[in-house]
């Protein structure tokens, strides 16, 4: 597992990482908030339901207890007024209790022939009595006042209305002898739909009353007449209790009971459909939430990871690049700050290398380039003919002496010229080596110059660059030399000054424009190609080894004199 | 992977350990002294079986009851022992322990035969309502000489006649209406003659009782030889009004009625509350038949155990009738013996 976690990358981690934090906690928060959600308003549904239930239930028991209570009454009265023989007085106190309570229709005592003793009817009475199952019952179980189911009056002959009767055994009295009967009551069915209608049970609820054997007794539900519709084989499965259901596509709480000293049960469907379907919509709700800000967040998530990788995998391509020898490239990312400073710097690293590069290229370039240059000085033809043919001249007006120190001479400039092991010398080899070139020059010319120097001895032994004088003096003496007069000076002066090594050449002549000598600033600062190489090519030299503290400037004053100082740092050992 | 089965298991584990079986106990209403009584009798008697009891007070609400069997008829609850309120609503419980198995012992209140007979986990532990009016009548006979042609000096106007008076409790109640006809019958069947001066309801309760009494002393005053009601409450209340009305007089204050030489009436009850056994030592109650609840409390407790222990009934302690009920003897009590 972990392995695997480390086989991902970065951007790969934050998007799982981050979808597994939020996605765990949301998940959490969804379902405990669903957990209490739904727990709530299962029990308010449960709560409610059973609380209007029991409100049915009630009314319907107070209505039917009270009913038993009348009948218990009037079994006491029974037996009082037969024992006295006063069943005219029981004839009344019957008609009375239908006046009294509107929902008896009728009140009748009958022996256990099924006859009439007393009764509250005035219509011819059914002679088939004891075939009803009302008047079976009361005899079979003596204990217990037995409902019937809603019918048509059968106590009379042709009776048209809709009764619930009430029977039960009861003892009376006939010549002092004690006789069992059946007192039965009538009810009229009217109260039984009052009392449904009593109660809010929503859009479709309805009550149904069933009894012992499932058998429908009252279905204030006018789908429901039989004791297989719908309704009624819900109760009978659930038997007792309540239980949520889905009936006709509507969400029903349907409370399943007994209902008091009857043999009945009562089962209360209450409509709540909105309350349940609210849960629904809420799970929905919720759920689409859940889904929302996981979906956010997984966006959101690969945004950063990109906006991390996406740079990191440029300056990969980058690095590649660098790799492959490419410093020209730049690399531009957009992203964090931390990841657009990297790169910055990268590219700053870049262009550091690059600068380091071309420093080490020009600085063998112009390594070879003064090499050259010297080596073209040293052999050039033109500069040995009219020395040899100077030193012949020498000789010939038996200047020997002058033969000797311009042989000498010569043979010294070599010697330093070709010697390429060391870059840096010290001073007084230059200066040597300046000396001998003047030498050789002063015969070339026909001592058409003088020269002089002015060295501080506490230098001589600083480190110059090797070769570096010897452009400036060959300038020096090209532009010294002037054809009308007999002797220009060159004086090459060396001193230190404030940490700083200077050495100047001075030359008496026409001397140079401020322009002119802009001009040559110029075109030594420049990358281009020059003719005037040699003075480029020391500027070039003194700008690589000493960098920005080192200079080559001139000074002149038109027809007075020329000078070029030279200016580097105090020289530490080291190497080109 | 493995470390959260391995925890699963063990929570599996402990919570199958903590398993003890509890048995609910659904009493009709705990506001009956009585009843309370019996539960308390239950709780004590199951302190040492290796079951929980935990009670429902139904409030004396079929309704209420209903919702609490329906919250525990379930596999965790094998057995319920159940007080209804409602005989008549029995026959839907013992439907519903059908469709959950359930077993179930019903006390105190006897469900319709024909609702018994539906299911055959089902069973009754109750005392017969005819038995103790025929130990209340074998008390009367008792106090009046055994011998019905010649009754001893309690028949007052020596007619040889028991002339009585009944408080009967509610009108149309199962249990009013045996012990009221079979207290009677009883006599009857031995020969007693009995002329019952008025049957006065009282609805089971002390007070009215004592009401009542006032009205029957005026009808029949001196003419009462005996009060028989159908429970001690009644019976206690009508005592009351007798006190009041000389007919028990504590001549010498002691606070106890020498029958010898103080005036009294015979007066009998059925329950054998502990205030009845009080006034019986006290020698105004004549006698009551004790509803023997502890020994139904203890007969509940140990079926129930047998019966979750899957026991064969056969060498059951209490004798079981029909397979289904067991009956639990009254026993009389009296200052007599």
């Amino acid at each position: 597992m972990i392995k695997r976690l480390n086989d991902l990358s970065i951007g790969q981690m934050i998007f799982v990482i981050s979808i597994a934090i939020v996605g765990i906690i949301l998940m959490l928060a969804t379902v405990t908030t669903n957990q209490l959600i739904f727990t709530r308003t299962d029990k308010l549904i449960e709560t409610t339901s059973k609380e209007i239930n029991k409100q049915v239930i009630m009314n319907y028991e107070n209505y039917l207890s009270n009913v038993i209570d009348i009948s218990n009454s009037l079994q006491g009265y029974i037996v009082d007024y037969t024992k006295d023989n006063k069943v005219g007085d029981l004839n009344r106190l019957f008609l009375a209790t239908t006046n009294i309570e509107k929902n008896i229709r009728s009140v009748a005592l009958l022996d256990q022939e099924g006859r009439v003793i007393a009764s509250s009817i005035n219509d011819p009475i059914n002679a088939r009595i004891t075939d009803i199952d009302w008047f079976r019952q009361a005899i079979e179980m003596v204990d217990i006042h037995h409902f019937s189911g809603l019918h048509t009056e059968n106590i009379i002959l042709n009776g048209t209305d809709e009764v619930v009767t009430i029977s039960k055994y009861v003892q009376y009295i006939k010549n002092n002898q004690t006789m069992n009967g059946v007192l039965m009551i009538d009810l009229n069915t009217r109260n039984f739909k009052t009392l449904a209608s009593q109660t809010n049970l929503g859009i479709a609820g309805h009550i149904i009353i069933t009894d012992q054997n499932n058998g429908l007794i009252y279905s204030s539900d006018n789908d429901c007449t039989s004791r297989i519709c719908d309704s009624a084989i819900i109760a009978q499965n659930i038997v007792l209790g309540g239980r949520l259901v889905n009936l006709n596509d509507l969400n029903m709480y349907v409370n399943v009971n007994t209902i008091k000293d009857t043999r009945w049960k009562i089962a209360t469907f209450i409509n709540v459909d909105e309350i349940v379907t609210m849960k629904t919509e809420i799970l929905v709700q919720m759920i689409l939430i859940f889904l929302g800000t996981l979906i956010a967040v997984a966006l959101t998530s690969l945004y950063f990871a990109r906006r991390i990788t996406n740079p990191m995998n440029k300056l990969k391509k980058h690095i590649k690049l660098i790799e492959q020898g490419d410093f020209e490239s730049r690399v531009y990312v957009e992203g964090q700050k931390e990841v657009i400073l990297l790169a910055d710097a990268f590219n700053n690293m870049s262009d550091k290398v690059k600068e380091l590069m071309i420093k080490v290229l020009n600085e063998q370039n112009e390594k070879r380039k003064t090499h050259f240059i010297a080596l073209q000085n040293q052999i050039n033809p033109h500069f040995l003919y009219n020395t040899l043919d100077s030193i012949v001249a020498l000789s010939e007006n038996n200047r020997n002496k002058d033969v000797e120190l311009a042989i000498i001479a010569l043979s010294k400039f070599f010697r330093m010229s070709i010697s390429s092991e060391m870059n840096l010398v010290e001073l007084k080899d230059e200066i040597e080596h300046i000396r001998n070139y003047l030498v050789i020059q002063q015969i070339r010319y026909r001592n058409a110059f003088k020269f002089d120097f002015e060295i501080d001895e506490e230098i001589l032994h600083h480190k110059v660059i090797k070769l570096s004088l010897q452009p400036l003096v060959e300038n020096a003496i090209l532009h010294g030399i002037q054809p009308d007069e007999a002797f220009t000076t060159i004086l090459i002066k060396a001193y230190f000054k404030d940490g700083f090594t200077y050495i100047e050449v001075f030359n008496e002549g026409y001397g140079i424009s401020q322009e002119r000598i802009n001009e040559i600033h110029a075109m030594m600062q420049s990358d281009k190609q020059s003719s005037s190489l040699g003075l480029k090519n020391v500027y070039q030299r003194l700008k690589l080894y000493y960098g920005d503290l080192a200079d080559l400037t001139i000074e002149s004053e038109l027809d007075e004199y020329t000078k070029v100082i030279m200016k580097m740092p105090l020289s530490t050992e080291g190497e080109l | 992977m493995k470390r959260i089965s391995v925890i699963l298991l063990v929570l599996l584990m402990t919570a199958c350990e903590a398993q003890i079986v509890t048995v609910p106990v659904f009493i009709y209403d705990n506001s009956d002294a009585y009843m309370a009584e019996f539960e308390s009798n239950i709780r004590s008697a199951a302190l040492t079986k290796d079951y929980l009891i935990r009670s429902f007070n139904s409030q004396n609400s079929q309704i209420i009851q209903n919702d609490q069997i329906d919250q525990f008829m379930n596999d965790d609850y094998p057995v319920l022992m159940i007080n209804p309120v409602d005989r008549l609503s029995v026959y839907a419980i013992i439907e519903k322990a059908k469709q959950s198995d359930s077993t179930i012992i019903f006390f105190n209140r006897e469900p319709l035969p024909e609702d018994i007979a539906l299911y055959d986990k089902v069973y009754y532990v109750g005392a017969d309502a005819i038995q103790s009016a025929q130990l209340q009548a074998s008390l009367i006979m008792d106090l009046f000489g055994d011998d019905p042609q010649n009754l001893n000096q309690y028949d007052k106007n020596n007619d040889g006649i028991i002339q009585a008076v009944i408080l009967k409790g509610e009108q149309g109640h199962q249990d009013a209406e045996a012990r009221t006809k079979h207290v009677i019958e009883s006599l009857v069947d031995e020969k007693y003659q009995i002329e019952v001066l008025d049957v006065s309801i009282a609805n089971w309760d002390k007070e009215i009782a004592q009401t009542q009494m006032e009205e029957l002393i005026t009808l029949y005053g001196d003419d009462m030889e005996i009060l028989i009601s159908n429970n001690d409450a009644m019976a206690l209340g009508a005592i009351e009004t007798l006190k009041t009305y000389k007919y028990f007089d504590d001549l010498n204050q002691d606070g106890l009625i020498d029958r010898t030489i103080e005036p009294w009436l015979p007066v009998v009850g059925i329950d054998g509350l502990e205030v009845s056994i009080e006034s019986i030592k006290q020698g105004y109650l004549y006698g009551t038949i004790k509803n023997d609840s502890e020994s139904m409390a203890d007969c509940l407790v140990q079926l129930t155990e047998w019966l979750l222990q899957d026991k064969p009934l056969i060498d059951f302690p209490y004798k079981i009738t029909n397979g289904k009920y067991l009956w639990i003897n009254y026993q009389k009590l009296s200052l007599e013996k």
